[in-house]
């Protein structure tokens, strides 16, 4: 899927009108917010999901971030690891919410990732493809997810044991790649924040 | 007269829009300020045309059903009469288009994700396009309330917390109250026998 990822991978727009995009995310359409713990372990997990899809993904996340004039907030890995670990189900989770800025910065990250691996995700959601090669494309999709779950997250969480249940994944997963999908594009990012800071159901 | 038109791609659906600039409002000639007619091609499915109140109640529906989509709190939306309603059908989605022409039935159109998103897309593309100089009158996106999330806790389930908790203090507290409180006074205020007798 790697491979086949970097064939078809969408190039990011030039690097000033992402300048504007964001600059114009941050300071006219949202006020300053602070996502929950729930809305931090959503956020964690599409960009594991976006790690599945792509499997240099943890480098892209920190080329992307550079190309989105993120670098003073991500510069290396260490530090965008640092801010996903606020996710309370990671085996080494930090306490305390994140800043408005650095969840305002993830969220431009994962919609603009979603942009990049967009076909990717057409694919993995469309019940036009032929049903084996859907079928396989989801199979090496649900057993990436599972190993980056079991390798990053805690086990011993009531949640994240139903994440890995094989019966459960198909359930669990399939919303993950769909909201993906809905995060790209213009106004994906606004639908995504939106839905982030959804009332606790 | 000058006649612009604009088109927006996605995999499986294809969106044109015509139009020409409003030139009271300033608008240039290669902006389009009043629309004059649209088309929109779905894979798989007849060519939809319209004016722009079908284009805006199109948005409108879609956009707020992706809205809910993203949430997983999809629904029905849009009223019966309306032209434009989507309603959740299994894993897909289920477009049902009223034509203004009396003679005209229901089209149904069925969409699978993939084809959802890329519609969602290009609306979502024709409405922040800087060419097209025309106020939407299509809701920004806002959070979900608890009412209109699909997978909301029920009642016992959030009230099962406080419960066990005041239980617990209660059950303390009337433990604490039974328990027999030891009688025995201290040295200082029994009198000994020896000073008695002196």
């Amino acid at each position: 899927m790697n491979e086949a990822a970097s064939q078809s991978l969408r190039p990011l727009p030039e690097k000033p009108k992402l300048f504007k995009q964001l600059k114009r995310s941050n300071s006219t359409k949202t006020k300053k917010y602070i996502l929950s713990r729930r809305a931090l372990e959503r956020l964690d997990l599409l960009m594991l999901a976006i790690e599945s899809i792509d499997l240099n993904g943890g480098e892209s996340m920190v080329w992307t971030s550079h190309q989105l004039g993120l670098e003073t907030l991500f510069p290396n890995r260490v530090e965008l690891w640092k801010r996903r670990c606020h996710n309370p189900l990671r085996k080494a989770t930090r306490r305390g919410l994140l800043s408005s800025e650095d969840s305002e910065a993830l969220l431009v990250l994962v919609s603009s990732m979603a942009e990049r691996l967009y076909p990717f995700l057409h694919q993995l959601l469309s019940k036009k493809e032929p049903s084996s090669i859907n079928h396989q494309r989801w199979e090496l999709f649900n057993r990436r997810l599972r190993e980056l779950i079991s390798e990053r997250l805690n086990q011993r969480r009531g949640a994240v044991i139903n994440m890995l249940d094989p019966n459960m994944s198909n359930e669990l997963y399939k919303p993950l790649v769909r909201t993906l999908a809905l995060s790209s594009g213009s106004g994906g990012i606004d639908r995504l924040r939106a839905s982030l800071l959804d009332q606790k159901p | 007269m000058i006649r612009n038109s604009i088109q927006f791609n996605e995999t499986s659906v294809k969106l044109v829009v015509e139009g020409l600039p409003d030139f009271s409002r300033g608008h240039d000639e290669r902006t389009i300020g009043i629309i004059s007619n649209w088309k929109l091609d779905l894979i798989g499915s007849p060519v939809l045309e319209g004016q722009r109140v079908h284009l805006e109640s199109l948005m409108t529906t879609v956009l707020k059903y992706g809205r809910y989509l993203i949430s997983n709190s999809a629904r029905p939306l849009g009223e019966i009469g309306n032209s434009v309603r989507i309603i959740p059908k299994g894993d897909q989605h289920e477009l049902l288009l009223q034509s203004t022409r009396d003679s005209m039935k229901t089209l149904a159109i069925q969409i699978d994700d993939a084809e959802l998103v890329d519609l969602v897309r290009c609306l979502e593309s024709l409405r922040n396009d800087p060419r097209i100089q025309i106020d939407w009158n299509v809701p920004i996106y806002a959070p979900l309330n608890r009412r209109e999330l699909a997978n909301k806790s029920s009642f016992w389930e959030l009230i099962a917390a406080p419960f066990v908790g005041i239980l617990a203090v209660s059950v303390t507290v009337v433990i604490a109250a039974i328990m027999p409180i030891s009688t025995t006074q201290s040295p200082l205020q029994e009198p000994s026998p020896h000073n008695t007798q002196n």
